[in-house]
């Protein structure tokens, strides 16, 4: 560990430098900041101990341009001075924490223990592609164990492909994530960079790292497999195939705009009045349909949209010109159908073709369907929804009314209940449903659905403090949203939670700040989410379940302020940590914010160091750094008790749901030789070489966990035994095939061993699982030797 | 030599479709026109080996514009193949216009080139 020490007091810089030395530290001591400066500048460091008042460049103006500098490493402050003001000020100006001298030794190696510990937590595992590793902790970048010096801004453009490795970026995304919006440059700028950043890989002998995408944007190149005679090179397809995927994207908001004529035509056929011409219109519409789903090889639609025009033209010519035109209900239908084929097709490079990936992002084919129930007097819509979920492997009851659903759950507990709270006969009758589910089925999720504008509701409810079942469901819809968004919040809703990474809603009108922030967020590893109008505000709370709030006061319908009150007023939200932004800071407001539930605020313009600082401390005040912290260091995958923790939440998933759950044990034959024969070094990079390999094998939403040693556990969740040991087959023929390298031309060929465990056969908790797990791989151990 | 090939559609996503997979799969010099005219034009400016030619386009649709090719002296000898999202009950109505073939828009872009190449004897 190095460290730099900046303290013009040669004599508390002395007891200091000592003391840490004695503690096995290495430092740098400068003795004013411009000397620091020049250190900074020249070395790495693992932590900055600053003195606050020095001369020529004083300690806060010097963490400052550390951190503006896009450098992380921890701060800590040294200040003689116990003022407040002297500390907030090192604080926003990015430090990470600060000690008032005269300090004792134990106190600062504490506080610096806790800064290094809080690092190394919070490093991200290396990235790497094929001989190319790029360490986000040290903004490092190797080839072959070469360093390769880069500009920052090129350094930021290698590791956003590295993250995103089999995604087209566009100029657009490239820009949105690497520049302010301060300083947005032109496309020229971006092809600039990239060609800047191509020639320095290609001098250091890195060559087609970048592929340029016709059209749209640039892609990571897939790394060369590591032992390049067995495997012939990527066939063209691969690179025709991401193209057009691409102009897929590019060109389907096109297609779903199409659809417009068609529902149109449905609606006014309806209403017996629909014209010659908006048939001639949907017509026409169905067979731009038909070309464009055909050239992606959509059959299904392709069909569908064809006999759809055929059977608009038959319709019209069936017809005197003076009268409206009508569609059978087959028409009708098709028309249903090819309007919910056409919101869910994806054309997938992965997919052979002639056929839709049927499923979006539906759950996998392992898992048993999901039952919903969908309470609504709207049949249309029931039709829709029945149509729209089979694709989604949902299983579907409808009852289009309150006492037809009573029956229907009594027969079948549905694993998820969509319900319109609003039927037109008895106002209430939708509540009261909702009231009595949630009083017999606490942990059924209801999905609320509703034609009327919640927000509105929310902020008539919370000032009049009515209703109080609407606080029962689990999530609001409006029945403005589209099919799939609400297929997806289901889908979302259903499916067990992934790892946690903590998720901040940033409600701002103002756009360019909106997206300065939602950069910074996705910076800091944290997912934003960002509303830009608040009256979409609530749908957003409650689909996305934040860890923070972050509100601008100023706004238009819905200020802060009674943002912040609403949620204050609710209780599965009271407790959500909320920060303000705002232009103005006159401390009457500053006041109403904290009187109104406000945590904290920031005054605008803001530094992106003053808000890192507010968010962390505001998430660390809730506990949720030790979740973050909850990964394994090495391997960048959870860690033991985190994995238990999940494995456990996971298990009682499956006995409410009556699901299957399987537990992986996999561990190395033969590590020890490996780190006695290379030493330690090369047996770490086994390891978080197959945690890599793990993290590619196996969903976001599966366990994955180093158990500790050379030890993995994975947890697949309503997954059956059989289909737990294919994918464990998997992973075992794909490090098979992927030898890791170590020194020089050295590979080590790694064998693993696997034991699998299936909830219940196997038992019901995690120890039992594990006590199995364990001895099917010691067996499987025993029977290869 | 690459194999040029004219495609005349007025739907940008066919044309982009179309373009991008034979010449990445197959390396053939594609230009593209949106319209009847502007692939006339194209045609006696720099004629190409093949046109795949669009039938249902607004204005000058496919048939005429395939008349006019074959009363054009640059452009008479340019085999044309249609493209078409119709019925193949329908498909056959266009065979006696004199268009090599009548191919339909369902494809598989992967290997689209090749059913022209079978078509072209190339």
């Amino acid at each position: 560990m190095r460290l730099l020490l900046v303290e013009d007091d040669e004599v508390q810089a002395h007891t200091i430098k000592q003391a840490l030395i004695a503690q096995g530290y290495v430092v740098d001591g400068a003795a004013d900041g411009e000397e620091g400066w020049d250190f900074i500048e020249a070395f790495t460091y693992d932590l900055m101990l600053l003195d606050v008042s020095l001369p020529k460049l004083d300690g806060i103006t010097l963490c400052r341009r550390v951190r503006d500098r896009g450098d992380n490493v921890p701060i800590l402050l040294l200040t003689a001075r116990s003022s407040s003001t002297d500390k907030v000020a090192g604080l926003d100006a990015g430090a990470d924490d600060y000690v008032v001298k005269p300090c004792t030794g134990r106190e600062l190696f504490a506080r610096i223990r806790a800064l290094l510990r809080r690092r190394n937590a919070s490093s991200a595992p290396l990235l790497t592609w094929d001989k190319v590793t790029l360490d986000p902790s040290s903004r490092e970048l190797f080839y072959d164990g070469q360093p390769i010096a880069l500009s920052p801004k090129e350094y930021n453009l290698l590791e956003l492909f590295l993250r995103n490795p089999r995604r087209v970026l566009t100029h657009s995304a490239i820009l949105e994530h690497l520049w302010s919006f301060e300083d947005p440059p032109s496309e020229g700028t971006v092809r600039a960079h990239i060609k800047r950043l191509r020639h320095k890989l290609k001098k250091a002998g890195v060559t087609e790292m970048i592929e340029t995408i016709y059209g749209v944007g640039y892609r990571l190149k897939e790394a060369k497999p590591p032992s390049p005679p067995e495997i012939p090179a990527s066939p063209p397809q691969d690179t025709t195939k991401a193209n057009l995927q691409a102009i897929w994207e590019k060109f389907r908001p096109q297609i779903l705009g199409r659809l417009q004529p068609l529902r149109d035509a449905i609606a006014a056929s309806e209403r017996h009045s629909l014209s010659h011409d908006l048939a001639a219109t949907a017509a026409n519409t169905a067979h731009k349909l038909a070309g464009s789903l055909g050239i992606f090889g959509l059959k299904t639609g392709y069909s569908l949209a064809q006999t759809l025009e055929e059977e608009l033209k038959s319709a019209i010519a069936a017809t005197p010109e003076n009268h409206f035109v009508t569609l059978t209900p087959d028409s009708q239908q098709h028309c249903q159908t090819l309007i919910a084929f056409v919101e869910q097709a994806e054309y997938s490079s992965i997919s052979t073709p002639h056929k839709v990936r049927e499923s979006p992002t539906a759950a996998p084919l392992t898992r048993a369907p999901s039952h919903l129930l969908i309470v609504d007097d709207d049949c249309t819509l029931l039709q829709n929804f029945k149509t729209a979920a089979l694709n989604w492997n949902f299983t579907v009851a409808v009852a289009s009314s309150i006492s037809t659903a009573q029956n229907a759950i009594a027969q079948q507990l549905p694993d998820l209940v969509l319900l319109d709270i609003v039927f037109p006969d008895d106002p209430l009758a939708g509540l009261n449903l909702l009231a009595d589910l949630k009083s017999r089925y606490p942990h059924l999720p209801i999905v609320i659905f509703s034609a009327y504008d919640r927000l509105r509701d929310r902020v008539a409810a919370c000032s009049l403090s009515s209703h109080p079942h609407l606080q029962g469901g689990d999530a609001f819809l409006s029945k403005l949203i589209s099919l799939p968004e609400v297929m997806t919040t289901i889908a979302e809703m259903l499916k067990p939670i992934p790892p946690h990474r903590a998720k901040i809603l940033v409600v701002d009108d103002d756009l360019s700040s909106l997206d300065y922030i939602e950069q910074l967020l996705n910076s800091w590893e944290l997912t934003p989410i960002v509303v830009s109008d608040p009256r979409l505000f609530w749908e957003n709370l409650e689909t996305h379940a934040p860890d923070l709030l972050i509100l601008d006061y100023k706004m238009p319908y819905y200020d802060g302020l009674q943002l912040c009150r609403i949620v204050r007023n609710d209780p599965t939200w009271q407790s959500l940590p909320i920060v303000f932004i705002t232009a103005e800071t006159q401390p009457t407001l500053i006041q109403t914010l904290y009187q109104n539930g406000a945590d904290d605020y920031i005054a605008k313009p803001f530094r992106e160091a003053e808000l890192a600082t507010r968010i962390f401390n505001r998430l660390e005040r809730v506990k949720l750094l030790r979740d973050l912290a909850d990964t394994d260091v090495l391997t960048g995958l959870a860690n033991r008790r985190r994995g238990s923790r999940d494995i456990n939440r996971y298990l009682r998933l499956c006995q409410r749901h009556q699901q299957l759950f399987s537990l992986i044990m996999l561990d190395v034959n033969d590590f020890k030789p490996i780190n006695d024969r290379y030493g330690h070094g090369v047996g770490d990079r086994v390891l978080r070489q197959l945690g890599t390999i793990l993290q590619q094998q196996f969903r976001q939403e599966d366990i994955t966990a180093r158990w500790g040693g050379d030890e993995f556990v994975i947890g697949l969740y309503a997954t059956q035994k059989k289909d737990a040991t294919q994918r464990a087959q998997q992973l075992l023929d794909c490090i098979k095939t992927t030898p890791i390298p170590i020194a020089g031309q050295v590979q080590l060929q790694l064998v693993l061993s696997m034991g699998v465990a299936t909830y219940p056969e196997d038992g019901a908790d995690l120890p039992s699982l594990y006590a199995v797990a364990d001895t099917a791989l010691y067996h499987a151990k025993a029977t290869k030797v | 030599m690459a194999k040029k090939i004219l495609l005349i559609d007025d739907e940008p996503d066919v044309r982009q479709v179309l373009q991008l997979t034979l010449e990445l799969e197959h390396q053939w010099q594609v230009d593209t026109a949106a319209s009847g005219q502007e692939g006339i034009q194209k045609a006696q400016t720099n004629p190409p080996d093949v046109i795949l030619l669009d039938i249902m386009m607004p204005g000058l649709d496919g048939v005429a514009t395939l008349n006019q090719l074959q009363t054009l002296p640059e452009t008479d000898n340019i085999p044309v193949i249609f493209l078409t999202a119709k019925l193949e009950t329908e498909q056959k109505r266009y065979t006696e216009t004199g268009a090599v073939a009548v191919l339909s828009k369902l494809i598989d872009p992967l290997t689209f080139g090749e059913n022209v190449i079978a078509l072209m004897g190339w």
